[in-house]
């Protein structure tokens, strides 16, 4: 049953342009100009309940917008949004107690506070009865490995503990849509299987729909079935992590070291520079012939083999919008 | 209810952290007083009232203005334009507990704070002094609803003026500006008296008489009952417009947000 609805939503910022040197900000002072920078562009889709999503792109790709166009933090220019059949922008309170939303990057808990006294509070907000909020605190605070770090000042913690500490407090309320930006961020690998656990368990045990952003590649791979690919601001890609693979089985990747794309191969349908290292992505079809240009030209280090996951993503990631 | 009362608490948790930092910061905002006590002083020398005000009454006057200061003029405009600016707004706007009850209950922890620091310095003096005062009079009821709905005047207008961050980048000079008018205009640093009569005339009916020096003057017993009762029907009705206002930028300025930094 779908609990997310999102047609054609579209959302622009509106950003000044900064002139450089010292006539530019005289200018600018006088004239002030601005650009409106498209974020998220006519994009649609629909999440069931019980999803684990991975929403994927590079930087400035639309990801954050669009979890905050769900979550009612922002009212979309143009499109419909419908989340568990409300508009998110309304922030009803039926509404907001249903859903939970982790900022990797923001934080929610009083900084000076142990997280306790979040909890608390966290706790009259949600109108958590007292045995629900014990009972709920003790399971969370034990997965996550935190139960001693509960009346330590947030200040004191690592990033990771904090991160922890985070993730139980958007989740204290068990919403039933959890939006998940960049949750592990900076985090050490410990810490990072730590939450990706979690977000399995709460997924499994409570059929919670969970849209994540992550740039982990692990965090997608063991988390999410279905990824939906955005860059700028258009939905490139959405499907489940097998159609993915499928789409890049037909192909290959070529490293060929000590290059800088010399080599001009017609059938490479993309060419990267990484490094000292020129990278052709070629159709399976197209192997033979590619195979006799390069030993015709003598290109003998050379290394070839099937797209991982990680390069499927990257590739489909720099795809236009 | 709860959920305000759980603010005000961590509020309350928070300060007590910072023990020393706030009663040194409470310390610090005696020092001009004690300079203008000092100069006050050296004026009565040679006469025996200005503006109205006796010695002791000016001195009451200042004493009182101290005492409740921080209390009415609290700048919770830094608090919203801050988190407007920081995106912090984010996580506030995604609980079910509307954001002005949250800052309403982080300003009345603050000036509960404030009035029990600078209470713990100023009431002995203002009862050595005065012992009138603490005479439970109907200046003295009076003066208590005045100081009630004097934060609530302070509450919306400062509240509105952090919605700006909503529509402009940077009101770091708005704030500086406001931080020195309001403070001029509200009576703090001279009692209304001492302004000349067109600016007594417009402060009479402006809200910032009504956000520190009225409720000052009813409890110094500046001002008769009549006057008093006067007085607070203003303040009522600068809390209407400003409890609107606050209700109208809010609301426009959320429809704005861009939630930048988060």
């Amino acid at each position: 049953m779908p609990v997310i609805f999102a047609e054609g939503i579209s959302k622009s910022y509106r950003r000044h342009k900064r002139q450089a040197g010292i006539k530019g900000l005289v200018k600018d002072f006088f004239r002030r100009e601005y650009e409106t920078i498209p974020a998220v562009r006519d994009i649609s889709f629909q999440v069931n309940k019980g999803d684990f999503i991975g929403y994927l792109g590079p930087n400035g790709a639309g990801k954050t917008t669009t979890l905050k166009l769900l979550s009612g933090i922002l009212l979309p220019d143009s499109g419909s949004v419908k989340v568990l059949d409300e508009e998110p922008f309304q922030r009803k309170r039926e509404f907001l107690r249903k859903i939970g939303f982790v900022m990797g990057s923001k934080s929610q808990l009083w900084w000076d506070l142990p997280a306790i006294d979040t909890f608390r509070l966290m706790q009259d907000i949600y109108d958590i009865p007292e045995s629900d909020y014990l009972s709920r605190l003790s399971s969370l605070a034990e997965i996550l490995n935190v139960v001693n770090l509960l009346e330590i000042p947030v200040r004191k913690l690592s990033l990771g503990e904090r991160m922890k500490l985070e993730t139980i407090c958007s989740i204290l309320h068990f919403p039933d849509i959890v939006f998940l930006d960049e949750p592990t961020i900076g985090l050490d690998l410990v810490s990072q299987e730590a939450i990706r656990q979690f977000l399995k368990w709460y997924n499994k045990e409570h059929g919670a729909t969970i849209l994540l952003t992550s740039h982990y590649i692990r965090d997608i791979e063991e988390l999410c079935e279905r990824v939906i690919l955005i860059n700028h601001g258009r939905i490139t890609f959405d499907g489940t992590q097998k159609d993915l693979h499928t789409i890049y089985s037909n192909y290959v990747l070529i490293d060929i070291e000590n290059s800088r794309g010399e080599i001009s191969l017609e059938q490479a349908e993309k060419q990267i520079q990484i490094g000292n290292t020129c990278r052709y992505l070629i159709k399976k079809i197209d192997l033979p012939a590619v195979t006799a240009r390069l030993d015709s030209m003598g290109s003998e280090s050379r290394n070839l083999r099937e797209l991982s996951f990680e390069e499927v993503l990257k590739i489909k990631m720099q795809d236009e919008g | 209810m709860k959920a305000e009362i759980q603010t005000f608490k961590n509020v309350i948790r928070e300060t007590a952290i910072y023990r020393s930092n706030t009663v040194a910061s409470f310390l610090v905002i005696l020092v001009p007083i004690l300079f203008l006590l000092v100069f006050w002083n050296s004026a009565f020398d040679t006469v025996e009232s200005i503006g109205g005000y006796s010695r002791n009454q000016l001195f009451a006057y200042y004493l009182l203005v101290v005492f409740l200061q921080d209390v009415l003029l609290i700048r919770v405009n830094y608090e919203i334009s801050g988190d407007v600016r920081s995106g912090r707004l984010s996580s506030y706007l995604l609980r079910p507990f509307g954001y002005i009850r949250h800052c309403f209950s982080v300003f009345m922890a603050v000036s509960s704070n404030a009035l029990l620091y600078t209470g713990f310095i100023v009431i002995p003096i203002l009862a050595l002094m005065s012992p009138e005062f603490f005479r439970l009079t109907p200046a003295l009821c009076i003066g208590a609803l005045s100081l009630l709905l004097a934060s609530l005047i302070s509450f919306c207008f400062g509240s509105c003026f952090g919605c700006i961050s909503f529509w402009f980048e940077d009101i770091s000079s708005l704030q500086t500006g406001l931080g020195i008018f309001v403070p001029i205009l509200s009576g703090a640093f001279l009692p209304m008296s001492f302004f000349p009569g067109w600016l007594k005339g417009l402060l009479e009916v402006l809200p910032f008489r009504y956000s520190l020096s009225f409720p000052v003057e009813v409890l110094s017993g500046r001002i008769d009952t009549f006057a008093s009762l006067n007085g607070l029907i203003i303040q009522v009705f600068w809390v209407i417009v400003g409890a609107i206002l606050l209700m109208f930028t809010w609301s426009k300025g959320k429809r704005v947000y861009t939630a930048y930094g988060s």
